[in-house]
């Protein structure tokens, strides 16, 4: 005999014992085969052929253990405790399992002959808006009905059962009903959840006030709850318990849920600002319950920062700190504020007397201040003056928050020095950056280079090299379909190439990093703290070799590999050179869909008649998995 | 605490948290959480970047001691959960929505005893009905489940643009993005 016999239901079934989880028809009429549940569970590797039914409210929201202690048996630790007595269970059988102290039991079925088997763990947390919590509420003062039925599952009778109302649930109030031989109690569906159903309700919140009823074995009794809803406030949560307590139990049953209680007025919008000072989030600056919505006056000479956030009517409020943000001079114009300056600008020389700039700006940095426009000043012999000399002024191409720059500069003589300023300008306004270093290279007719190499690279004019992307006829990323081989084409030549199942190889002209030789690499990874920093790796016996830096921005600039001239392979690229690290890794891996990558390549000679090129990763970001 | 939220950094979605301690002497370990959920722990860290999509929420929490307690941030999904059943091919997920019940998704009956369903990202303050159908052969094979739950969270943060307006008084008009 003890309290885990006693489980509460729904009412509201057409039939006893038929389904009915809707607390907001629990308004009488059949006992539901729904329990009334305080928490919610889901189960994380199941034991097959165990359905759990119902989960006392007194087991706590948090992480219990359902366990088949053999074949046929089970047993349940609540969160936070050690199992209970194991408990024989077969096909077909309902059981109360109790934890290792009091009250704190699952009941479960078993509903296959198999061996029972594993460990699951089952989450609990708590129910809103049950049976004993009614259906959301708006504040307003209104009054709801509900009942549900205490059911007596043992074999024993119970005498002075209590029940009683937790101090807590302060809108609650109780009044018990009787239950006939079929499990009915009077229905007030009709009348409505409204329509009070005529009993002296009563809110005794000790054990010693508390209501009290017998139970014979099998048999129930109602209990019908009244809540009123507060005039004011709002809630994510209020809680409503109910004790039940068998008289030779230490500690009660608890049977639980929470409502939610909204307050319409609540539902607005919220404007923070800082004038010369950061937002102060503290204190809105003003409501407002719709949009559009025009603000009161802002003070001249000051910069204004603004964020407008939105409050639900159950008093969230939502946490965007975006800011608007704008100054104003001393009439009440707005003063406009330059875009700010492009990055990594570089000159290079290219063939057929040609210069080409390179740069980055990251406009999402600039907010609405950005720029959408390049401008690109070039001056043979001094630097250009912005400002007053013309720039070419290139319309931006913006993705994934970087707008690269790659333009062309042609037309100059041989030894020609050519210096250029590159800046952004935002064209709605005309205000350009302010950012004024020259940069030179100087004009050649041509820039004589080794052929490509291998693994791919080997450039073979085949019907089935595809152009997936082109920045114009000579640079341009393809294909070769017949191969499997992606390659990058850099004025007309291909200078590198990945193939599958190959390490991606930098041909002739496009290398940085060298590997000594074939096999004096030690086994592991180093991070070096310098200018700049330095990422080596070795693969077998000491030498380690730089294979990528990270310099003061934190930019990661990625090296490829050379071509080792002693090592030819693979005589379908012409008996060319190949690149190999003799041991794992053979290859660094990684996965596009990982890692959003922009990367750019440069050539440079490194004296000695070798031209080198670097790859160069503009930048890694996170990536959408 | 003092939490300083600094403005977007190289992109428009990263944004750095930097704090410092305001407990006396020189605490050196700090605690921080993302929307709830604890992301360091025991850390002489003093700023974390974080990334977010301007129209999520993106809640972060820093504590110079263990003595705190993170505050509960709700989520915007619902956990659909039910057993198994004999004789059925695959479940069939819809959402109540505008009236009808529209089609989430199949799921093949992979013969695990247990299945869960993870929602999408359910709009704050409004009821959300969803239901799971047993299937076979094409046809209904049971009665649905049933799943019901008012979502309440913190709410989006609103799309809005701002204009100025130079005339007299100065002041600024936020209007809805469409």
């Amino acid at each position: 005999m003890a309290a885990a016999d006693l489980i509460p239901y729904n009412t509201g079934a057409t039939a006893e014992g038929s389904p009915n989880a809707d607390e907001g028809r629990s308004l009488g009429g059949y006992r539901a085969g729904s329990c009334l549940e305080s928490l919610g569970h889901t189960l994380d590797a199941p034991i097959r052929g165990i359905v759990i039914l119902h989960v006392a409210g007194l087991n706590g929201a948090g992480n219990g253990l359902l366990t088949a202690v053999s074949n046929n048996s089970i047993s349940w630790a609540a969160p936070g405790e050690s199992p209970g007595t194991a408990v024989t269970i077969n096909n077909g059988e309902t059981k109360v399992i109790k934890s290792g102290t009091g009250q704190k039991y699952i009941q479960v079925s078993r509903t296959t002959a198999d061996n029972l088997a594993g460990e699951c763990t089952v989450t609990l947390s708590e129910i809103f808006h049950n049976v004993v919590a009614f259906e959301p509420a708006t504040a307003g003062g209104s009054t709801d009905f509900r009942v549900f039925i205490i059911k007596n599952i043992g074999a024993a009778n119970m005498a002075g059962i209590k029940i009683w109302i937790d101090p807590a649930a302060v809108t609650l109030s109780m009044a018990l009903d009787v239950v006939d031989g079929s499990g009915y109690v009077r229905d007030q569906s009709i009348p409505g959840e409204n329509n009070d159903p005529g009993f002296s309700f009563t809110t005794p919140t000790t054990e010693g006030g508390a209501l009290a009823f017998d139970l014979s074995a099998g048999s129930s009794r109602a209990v019908w709850l009244k809540r009123v809803i507060p005039g004011t406030g709002s809630s994510i949560g209020t809680l409503q318990k109910i004790h039940v307590k068998e008289p030779l139990d230490s500690e009660s049953l608890e049977i639980f849920g929470r409502y939610t209680l909204q307050d319409p007025a609540l539902d607005r919008f919220e404007s923070y600002k800082g004038s010369d000072a950061p937002i102060d989030y503290s204190t809105p600056w003003e409501t407002f319950s719709s949009l559009p919505h025009t603000s009161a006056a802002l003070a001249v000479s000051q910069t204004h920062k603004v964020v407008v956030r939105k409050r639900n009517a159950w008093n969230y409020l939502s946490q965007n700190i975006r800011e608007y943000e704008i100054t104003l001079d001393g009439s009440g114009n707005l003063v406009s504020v330059a875009p700010t300056a492009p990055l990594e600008t570089s000159v290079e020389a290219l063939p057929g007397l040609s210069i080409r700039a390179i740069s980055r700006y990251d406009y999402d940095a600039d907010g609405t201040n950005q720029a959408d426009q390049w401008l690109v000043y070039s001056k043979i012999g001094s630097a250009p003056v912005p400002g007053v000399d013309t720039p070419a002024v290139v319309t931006m191409s913006k993705a994934d928050g970087i707008a690269p720059l790659a333009h062309v500069l042609t037309g100059y003589a041989a030894g020609d020095v050519v210096q250029v300023i590159v800046q952004v300008r935002r064209s709605s306004d005309t205000k350009d950056s302010t950012n004024n270093t020259p940069y030179s290279a100087t004009a050649v007719e041509t820039i004589s280079e080794p052929s490509p190499g291998c693994s791919g690279v080997s450039r073979i004019s085949e019907p089935d090299n595809l152009v997936i992307w082109t920045h114009d006829s000579n640079n341009y990323l393809e294909v070769d379909r017949a191969r499997e081989v992606l390659r990058i084409v850099l004025d007309g030549a291909a200078v590198a190439g990945m193939g599958r199942g190959r390490t991606f190889t930098a041909a002739g002209g496009f290398r940085e990093w060298n590997l000594s030789s074939n096999s004096t690499q030690s086994a592991d990874i180093e991070y070096v703290t310098g200018t700049p920093n330095k990422i080596k790796i070795g693969v077998g016996n000491g030498t380690k070799t730089t294979v990528a830096e990270i310099d003061a921005n934190g930019l990661v600039k990625i090296g490829t590999a050379q071509e080792q001239a002693t090592w030819p392979k693979w005589g379908w690229a012409g008996g060319a050179n190949y690149t190999d690290y003799n041991s794992t890794p053979d290859a660094l891996e990684f996965s596009l869909d990982l890692i959003r990558t922009a990367f750019d390549f440069q050539k440079y000679d490194q004296g000695g008649g070798i031209w080198n090129s670097r790859l160069r990763a503009n930048r890694f970001r996170e990536g959408q998995l | 605490m003092a939490v300083t939220i600094n403005q977007p950094q190289i992109f428009e979605n990263s944004i750095l948290f930097t704090w410092s301690s305001d407990l006396g002497g020189t605490p050196d370990k700090f605690w921080v959480y993302l929307n709830g959920t604890q992301i360091l722990a025991n850390v002489p860290n003093t700023e974390y970047l974080a990334f977010s999509d301007p129209s999520i929420n993106l809640i972060i929490e820093v504590f110079d001691s263990l003595s705190h307690t993170p505050t509960e941030i709700p989520g915007g999904n619902m956990t659909l959960c039910w057993y198994q059943r004999p004789g059925v091919s695959e479940w069939l997920v819809q959402e109540y929505q505008s009236g009808t019940w529209e089609t989430v998704t199949y799921l093949a009956d992979s013969d695990d005893w247990f299945y869960g369903y993870f929602t999408r990202f359910l709009e704050d303050g409004q009821v959300h009905r969803f239901r799971v159908s047993p299937v076979s052969g094409g046809s209904y094979a049971g009665d649905p489940l049933e799943f019901s739950s008012l979502m309440v969270r913190h709410p989006d943060p609103p799309n809005v643009a701002y204009t100025y307006n130079g005339a007299t008084p100065k002041t600024l008009t936020v209007a809805a993005v469409t």
